[in-house]
């Protein structure tokens, strides 16, 4: 699953291991969230939405919208 | 891509951070059984010589060179703010500091039997009816340290969890039947539990470790 993870995490100027504990998660977590190798749970994704203010939609993109 | 954070380009790779932990803890493992080993052997022949100084010095250098690998790996760690996940690294790190002491305690209760060294964690010998008690004693404390990972680890370490138990399942399918078969068709010894347990957990840990650090 695509995704602007990190777009917007470098917008924000944080590191990997910054938005992991904003995240409560691990830093690879966030990792692998970011290259696609781990497709983030909904409570999780809706975190990282929150966090950017943004919608699930507009973050993440399974390729079918 | 790697996994390495952009932000922090001088830090060691994930994977050699890995390989110098695990390089350090058998390192640290040789070394003790060294010790062990020669201490028994010398005792059998009724006395320490001054080559046991020689042997413990030389185990001790090994130690400290598997400790400083461990120590160049961690560096620079710390642990994390948010309290899950520190209760998280915190469970890690007791898990293996207590994995270690159990090693080295079942290494030393086999001295003055058969087996010592690496051997001591494979083989069926006996060993002290104390250090099994004391063993035997830590599996609540164990199992109160898996249950705190289990709550406390994020979706992609329980992920990466389950994708090395379902490998380890089956490689526990295959290698019990397939050795049990081949004992029974007399082409391999009687099959060792221990053994297939630690193929089993090197399975389950290459698993975990392909899919968390890929």
């Amino acid at each position: 699953m695509n995704n602007r993870l990190k777009v917007l995490r470098a917008m924000n100027n944080w590191s990997q291991a910054e938005l992991a504990e904003r995240l409560d998660v691990s830093r690879q977590a966030v990792n692998a969230v970011e290259t696609g190798k781990h497709d983030p749970s909904l409570p999780l994704a809706f975190r990282i939405a929150r966090l950017f203010q943004l919608s699930i939609e507009e973050i993440f993109d399974d390729g079918n919208g | 891509m790697t996994e390495m954070d952009e932000t922090r380009p001088a830090e060691m790779s994930p994977v050699k951070r890995i390989l110098s932990i695990i390089g350090g803890g058998i390192l640290g493992v040789f070394a003790l059984g060294v010790a062990v080993g020669y201490t028994k052997a010398a005792l059998a022949h009724g006395v320490l010589g001054w080559k046991a100084v020689l042997v413990y010095l030389i185990a001790g250098i090994i130690l400290l060179a598997g400790l400083w690998l461990m120590r160049k790996a961690l560096a620079g760690n710390r642990l994390a703010s948010t309290p899950r996940m520190r209760e998280y690294q915190i469970v890690m790190i007791a898990m293996l500091l207590l994995g270690g002491v159990l090693g080295a305690l079942l290494q030393f209760g086999a001295i003055g039997k058969s087996e010592g060294g690496l051997s001591a964690l494979t083989s069926n010998a006996p060993v002290s009816p104390v250090i099994a008690a004391v063993l035997l004693a830590t599996f609540p404390l164990l199992g109160w340290l898996c249950y705190r990972w289990h709550r406390t680890a994020d979706e992609h370490e329980q992920a990466a969890y389950n994708f090395g138990g379902i490998l380890a399942l089956y490689a526990y399918f295959f290698i019990s039947t397939g050795w049990w078969m081949a004992w029974r068709g007399a082409l391999l010894p009687e099959p060792s539990g221990i053994a297939i347990f630690w193929l089993v957990m090197v399975v389950w840990t290459a698993g975990w470790g392909w899919r968390r650090y890929r």
